[in-house]
């Protein structure tokens, strides 16, 4: 028998073989199949398209918060200053305040809490270690400097050491201005003058991380109970004070103290 | 199904296209029992071969978009199911065995009648017991209809050993038919 011939038997015979497979062969393919058309699915670029618009919602949340603190910074530093030799130099501080605002918003800052926990203690530690800005214009007097004690040393904002007794009054507020220039500082380079208008008088200050969540979740979340919130009682910590998901509702009790 | 109007492959393929999951299992539906006997000829065992299958048909409709309708879409299928079966055994088993049990020095003569009278299933038999090598080449050119410089590239050796590893296949082939008949007179007898 020739090769030809040889081959030819048997692809006649084999060549349109015909047998049935397995019954759950299918479900097999289907499984391996299915998933691969998910992914040429929308679902990756609405993911990516949310999540632009959460960052751009948080920006255009953050823009109105930041002009106000650049101003008070210096007007309160004006205020504890009056009369004296010290005045010359308020001026020149609260210009280098204003000029180092802007410095801080270059800086890539990360963690925010950290940075409320580090500002907060390097006032109290008055440490004097880290490099001054404007060691110049303050050098007659000693310079207190309120800066983040992260491991770069990115932002320093210096006040004038002022009397003992002003000090109670400035240093909690100097904190805020800090931190929320801070968190202004996170966001947004652009400081539209516009937004002040829209700033309300009475806005609550953010004094912690579980702040900021409460009042993000506060903008989105109308119900009197929220989503989720934070206690703000406590400048360090952020603990969860209650969770409202509809079908579970758990809210910690407030407890009113009572000092006899 | 029952007698309704048949939907045509190219009617099936266009819907996969669009990612219909009823026009998918239709379509599988039409064509596994063919592509079966197919990977039947190239694997071990049914086991096997239903993996090649599954793969197979993973890969057809993951390329669906690429075929442009130019030729027969069986064949088309039939081509990924060839190259399935070769990549599924090229993974899982060493390099492609070619073992000569018999050194037969001339080759047997198989008297054609004979031949013809074995049944499907008896040659599918006997292609299977060949070895890897062997069975590979002599599907892909006895069979399938590809030319050497083909096998050569899909298989991972040169073009002289296919030609020689093809002499083998059908010489072992022959010798394997013989002994068969050989029994069957006995039997018979």
């Amino acid at each position: 028998m020739q090769d030809k011939d040889f081959d030819e038997l048997f692809r006649n015979k084999l060549g349109d073989l015909e047998v049935e497979p397995s019954k759950g062969l299918w479900d097999n393919i289907t499984a391996e199949v299915v998933i691969d058309k998910k992914d040429r699915s929308a679902l990756p670029f609405i993911s990516i398209a949310a999540s632009v618009l959460v960052l751009v919602a948080a920006g255009l949340f953050f823009i109105p918060k930041i002009k106000p603190d650049i101003t008070k910074p210096s007007k309160l530093i004006a205020l504890n200053h009056t009369g004296g030799q010290k005045t010359n130099t308020v001026v020149p501080k609260a210009a280098e305040i204003k000029a180092v605002a802007p410095q801080i918003q270059q800086v890539a800052v990360v963690s925010l809490p950290v940075k409320q926990h580090s500002v907060k203690q390097s006032i109290k530690k008055q440490n004097s270690g880290l490099p001054a800005l404007n060691t110049d214009a303050i050098a007659q007097q000693q310079p207190r400097q309120i800066a983040p004690q992260t491991a770069h040393n990115d932002v320093i904002l210096a006040a004038v050491n002022p009397d003992p007794l002003a000090q109670a009054a400035i240093t909690p507020t100097v904190t805020a201005e800090v931190k929320d220039t801070h968190i202004a500082a996170l966001t947004v380079p652009a400081l539209p003058a516009q937004t002040i208008a829209t700033v309300q008088p009475k806005k609550p200050r953010i004094r912690s991380f579980g702040d900021l969540i409460n009042v993000v979740v506060a903008k989105v979340d109308k119900r009197k109970d929220k989503l989720i919130e934070f206690s703000n009682k406590d400048d360090d910590e952020s603990l969860i004070t209650g969770i409202n998901l509809g079908i579970i509702r758990v809210k910690k009790e407030e407890v009113i103290a009572t000092n006899k | 199904m029952f007698l309704e109007p048949k939907i045509t492959i190219d009617e099936l393929v266009h819907r996969c296209k669009t990612g219909q999951r009823k026009a998918q299992e239709m379509l599988y539906k039409r064509l596994a029992a063919k592509m079966m006997g197919v990977c039947l000829r190239y694997a071990t065992d049914r086991m096997e071969a239903e993996d090649m299958l599954q793969n197979g048909f993973i890969r057809v409709f993951q390329k669906i978009e690429d075929f442009r309708g130019d030729g027969s879409f069986e064949g088309w299928v039939r081509r990924i199911m060839v190259h399935s079966s070769i990549e599924y055994y090229r993974k899982h088993h060493r390099m492609m065995q070619v073992v000569d049990i018999d050194e037969a020095g001339q080759e047997p003569s198989v008297n054609a009648a004979a031949a013809s009278s074995l049944e499907a299933k008896d040659l599918l038999v006997l292609i299977t017991t060949l070895s890897p090598g062997y069975r590979m080449v002599f599907n892909l050119y006895a069979i399938d209809g590809y030319s050497h410089k083909e096998i050569a590239e899909i298989v991972g050796i040169s073009e002289g050993a296919s030609k020689s590893q093809l002499s083998r296949a059908r010489a072992i082939l022959k010798e394997q038919i013989l002994k068969a008949e050989k029994k069957s007179y006995e039997y018979a007898g």
